[in-house]
């Protein structure tokens, strides 16, 4: 066992990067000094604030964008709008921003978030590495949604960051229910995830039941510190369902001895339950 | 094409000699708590981003760059999803032009090579008549070909060579008609594929130096998916009704397989490809009609049917290597199978009605249902596979089920200031399952076929309400939560597997109940305190649970079988202290802990731990009227890898830090100059370091707008 080609001892890490990154901000420093001196008119700018752009409330809206704005009173982000002016600048100018320019402009001057190409795009908000799309819409969202930017700055996360996704694609932003499918609606919650996954779509021969729960029951949406987007990564993403006791010493799961199996890895990694959404030939999802 | 586009008055212009003389002048207002510099007229949004007074419609975006990586190259490529080396292209491009009176004509692209991502987008549309829409698109993913990490022995697998790669993308035609008073048609075609390795999560075993068995050795999944669909959809707009009506036909087929090494580098090394093609078509029709009925009364419904048809064969099969023919004379190590073959279809049939109503201007009240019956059936046969011993199989199964879901939405404005939404869910589902068949045993070894059939009944609430006060301009509080509670009972009227543990295999009739059950609440506080800052800070608690009551002939009582306890912090600043300088941080913290009985039973399962930390700052600089400097820092930590004292080490553990500095110089009015610098570190604690890598990037763009 000791010659295994790919298998290593475990390698002492490789050079830590404390001097790498004295270096990196001493790189940034000089990038400071290396600029000369010139008189600007511009500013520096964190959208959606922008100069000169003020709020103007949502009813200012309705004069152009009326369809939108009716369609916008089924939708979920409607309860955002309150009477009075303290919330004025809530409901469409939360996520577009202020909309003063845009609204004397006739319309010829961009919102701060208008999702259409060609407009500015902050540095700000972003997540791991500065590739990102010059087209991100998911930063207008971030604004208030804190939980899922951190979802989106895991190591697994939906290709939302790189531009492959937007958030739109599974929350419908200007009508009805703020998720693509689910509740009351025509589509069911897991059609969004199937779109992209047919594989998993089934029917299958030997089903199983969680799916009927929901994909979220094992994978969260937005991103992961496990692979696969998984809950969890250990056998216990098994077991929060799966009935598990004692018996004379033995771990039962589903009645079963599992005792020993337990230490082999997860159950589906470990090569006993391999088709985990759905067998064609097997009862116990073996595979 | 240019476009001039007016100036507002409304704020005054900055007047300032920058530089880092400023910048150390800036640093030191900063410190004194100093209001941010007075001007003349400032620019609108369109004149910010072009650094001058036009404003262009096209551009084009070239770029190039790099990838440099130390440690664990395959990881970095999967981590920072860059395959590392050089690239580059066309980063971004638009081009549009008026090509007759009211026609325009569009063009957008990006092509990076040596990262396969091309995304193209041709558009033409005549203002009131309708349009016509081609795109191109095409991703790459990587993933490291990691396997598992012996904590015992200190030993972590990996497959050989470069990172595994897969591409995802469509091919996309549109056309649609939007002429007023017109029924409004739209026609759409998609070829949708996939294709590629992935790192899987299956592992094949191996024994460690002591000749204990892990599942560790990474497997490979190969995928290839592709699916055409065609969908037409109209509406009409008649007597203040919405009416709409469509149908999509799909077709597709998944030809994947998992690829697995059993005891790899040992003299009964055999390799395992478990392979499954399925053709399928759906077709999918579906009407709705909505309107404002009243000013105050919005009423929608919706019909839709869909059916399913698909065709599999698969097979499992043991050899020297992956995809080869089964040998009826090769001594496989485990239970396989060739020549299956079957198929499936499935009806679903499904129908909404909601209406909202404002009885009066501050109240929305709006009840919906949805009503879905499917029924499904399935069958498979083959011939299963012991070493060289065969068994043929046969297998099927049906399902119908019918949900109804009601669902009321409440919301209220009535006073000053505040909102309060409330609501409820309910679903009631019914449904039987049969099952019969699968795998037989092959001289005693493995499952016996299942005989099996169990009516379901299905319960489901939520319950959410939420307030939303505005004490000030600018600032928001938002309180809020929901219950949820699912419960499934199971009587199981058929079941050839006993549930007192006889045989070895107590499913698929073993449980009888099952609870799921969520309290979540959340607060977020939204704050302008001061002039340009704005905080937002967030918190959320979320506690679940699932109990399980197993059939009585198991001898076992009701168990809680899960608790999740989350708690989610996170908070965002932004700061201009200066009109030339812009902050902005924010952190999440998360704990995140699920907990099972089997902790308490094996040294084997810790609970599951998914707590982490991610930070991130930014910083905006503008040095002169040409020139900007962003300069960002990244941290993400989560130590949540497990160490069981006999088991794998399974989570999410590593820690990342990123530096990024970005420098963009408007060289001429339309010719912008970008240069990037990142630098990142990570450290994979849950292979024990063997996964660690740290990477620069060098990324250059020069865009000319035109």
């Amino acid at each position: 066992m000791t010659s295994l080609p790919f298998l290593h001892p475990r390698l002492p890490r490789h050079t830590r990067p404390g001097l790498k990154f004295a270096l990196a901000a001493s790189a940034a420093g000089i990038l400071l000094a290396a600029i000369s001196c010139s008189t600007t008119n511009r500013e520096a700018v964190i959208l959606p604030e922008v100069p000169g752009a003020k709020y103007i409330g949502s009813s200012e809206c309705e004069q152009c964008h009326d369809e939108i704005y009716r369609s916008f009173k089924t939708a979920d982000h409607a309860r955002l709008i309150a009477q009075g002016k303290n919330g004025l600048d809530a409901g469409c100018e939360s996520c577009h921003g202020p909309c003063s320019l845009h609204s004397d402009s006739g319309g010829e001057t961009k919102p701060p978030f208008s999702f259409t190409a060609g407009r500015p795009q902050p540095e700000s908000l972003s997540g791991r590495f500065p590739l990102e799309p010059a087209r991100a819409v998911e930063k207008a969202c971030y604004q208030c949604h804190l939980d899922v930017r951190g979802q989106f700055n895991l190591p697994n996360h939906h290709p939302v960051p790189e531009g492959r996704m937007s958030c739109t694609v599974c929350h419908p932003p200007h009508k009805g229910s703020i998720y693509a499918g689910g509740g009351t609606q025509l589509l069911s919650q897991n059609q969004s995830c199937l779109q992209c996954h047919p594989a998993q779509q089934g029917p299958f021969v030997f089903e199983h039941e969680a799916v009927r729960e929901g994909c979220t029951s094992c994978h969260t949406p937005h991103g992961s510190v496990n692979v696969k987007l998984l809950t969890e990564r250990n056998a216990n993403l098994c077991l929060k369902c799966h009935f598990q006791q004692v018996k004379n010493g033995a771990v039962l799961i589903g009645g079963v001895d599992h005792t020993s199996r337990l230490s082999q890895g997860a159950c589906w990694s470990a090569g006993c339950h391999e088709a985990v959404h759905g067998s064609r030939v097997s009862p116990s999802l073996r595979f | 094409m240019k476009k001039k586009f007016r100036t507002s008055k409304s704020v005054p212009r900055l007047q300032r000699k920058p530089g880092f003389g400023r910048f150390l002048l800036g640093a030191s207002l900063i410190a004194l708590g100093a209001q941010p510099g007075q001007g003349a007229d400032a620019l609108t949004p369109e004149q910010w981003f072009e650094g001058g007074t036009n404003s262009y419609s096209n551009w084009v975006t070239l770029g190039v760059g790099g990838l440099m990586t130390s440690g664990d190259r395959n990881q970095a490529a999967q981590g920072q999803r860059i395959d590392p080396g050089a690239f580059g292209g066309i980063e971004d491009l638009h081009y549009q032009t008026d090509v007759a009176k009211k026609t325009t004509f569009t063009l957008d692209g990006r092509s990076i090579f040596d990262q396969h991502d091309y995304n193209v987008i041709l558009g033409l549309t005549k203002e009131d008549v309708g349009y016509l829409r081609f795109g191109f698109e095409n991703f790459r993913t990587w993933d490291s070909g990691n396997g598992g990490y012996i904590p015992a022995e200190k030993l972590s697998y990996s497959l050989p060579g470069g990172p595994q790669a897969l591409d995802r993308g469509q091919i996309t035609f549109e056309a649609g008609l939007t002429k007023k008073d017109l029924p409004q048609i739209i026609f759409k075609y998609q070829h949708w594929y996939r294709n590629g390795d992935e790192t899987s999560t299956l592992w094949g075993p191996v024994h460690d130096p002591n000749q204990n068995v892990y599942r560790v050795y990474p497997g490979i999944s190969t995928v290839d998916e592709s699916y055409d669909k065609f969908q037409l959809d109209l509406t009409h707009h008649y007597k203040e009704i919405n009416y709409g009506a469509g149908v999509s036909y799909q077709m597709g087929d998944l030809n994947d397989s998992h690829k697995l090494t059993f005891w790899q580098g040992e003299p009964t090394q055999q390799k395992v490809t478990d392979r499954q093609d399925v053709s399928f078509d759906t077709l999918s029709t579906h009407a709705f009609a909505e309107s404002w009925i009243k000013n105050n009364l919005f009423l929608s419904t919706g019909f839709m049917y869909a059916h399913l048809e698909d065709t599999f064969s698969g097979t499992r099969i043991y050899g020297d290597d992956f995809d080869v023919a089964y040998s009826p004379t090769y001594p496989g190590l485990g239970l396989g199978y060739y020549n299956l073959s079957g198929g499936a279809h499935q009806n679903q049939y499904i129908g909404t009605v909601n209406l909202l109503s404002l009885p009066s201007k501050t109240f929305t009240i709006t009840p919906s249902i949805r009503v879905q019956a499917e029924d499904w059936s399935a069958n498979s046969g083959g011939t299963g596979t012991l070493g060289t011993d065969t068994q043929p199989f046969v297998s099927n199964s049906g399902r119908d089920t019918i949900d109804v879901t009601e669902r009321l939405d409440l919301r209220y404005t009535g006073v000053t200031n505040w909102v309060f939404s409330a609501g409820g869910q309910w679903t009631e589902g019914q449904g039987n399952l049969n099952e019969r068949g699968g795998l037989t045993q092959i001289n005693g070894f493995g499952p016996t076929p299942v005989l099996f059939a169990t009516d379901d009944e299905r319960f489901f609430q939520k319950y959410f309400a939420n307030a939303r006060w505005y004490p000030a301009r600018r600032a928001s509080v938002d309180f809020g939560g929901y219950y949820k509670l699912n419960t499934y009972s199971y009587n199981n009227t058929q079941d050839n597997t006993p549930d007192n543990g006889s045989t070895g295999n107590a499913y698929p009739g073993f449980i009888v109940y099952q609870g799921l059950q969520t309290w979540d609440g959340n607060v977020r506080l939204t704050l302008h305190p001061w002039n340009r800052v704005t905080t937002v800070s967030r918190y959320e608690y979320q506690y679940s649970k699932i109990w399980t009551d197993p059939a009585g002939a198991s001898g076992l009582g009701e168990t809680d079988t899960s608790k999740v306890q989350s708690q989610i912090i996170g908070q965002n600043a932004t700061w201009q202290p200066l009109n030339w300088l812009a902050l902005q941080a924010g952190f999440n913290y998360v704990l995140s802990t699920t907990k099972t009985p089997a902790q308490n039973y094996t040294s084997s399962v810790l609970n599951s731990e998914n707590n982490y930390w991610t930070f991130n700052f930014n910083s905006n600089f503008v040095l002169d009227d040409k020139t900007d400097l962003d300069v960002g820092y990244f941290y993400y930590y989560a130590n949540d890898f497990q160490i069981p004292a006999n088991g794998l080490a399974l989570g999410g553990g590593g820690k990342e830090q990123s530096v990024t500095a970005t420098l963009v110089r408007r060289i001429t009015q339309n010719l912008r100059w970008n240069l990037k610098y990142a630098f990142t570190t990570y450290d994979d604690m849950t292979s024990g370091g063997h996964a660690s890598y740290d990477a620069h990037l060098i990324y250059s763009s020069l865009q000319y707008r035109f």
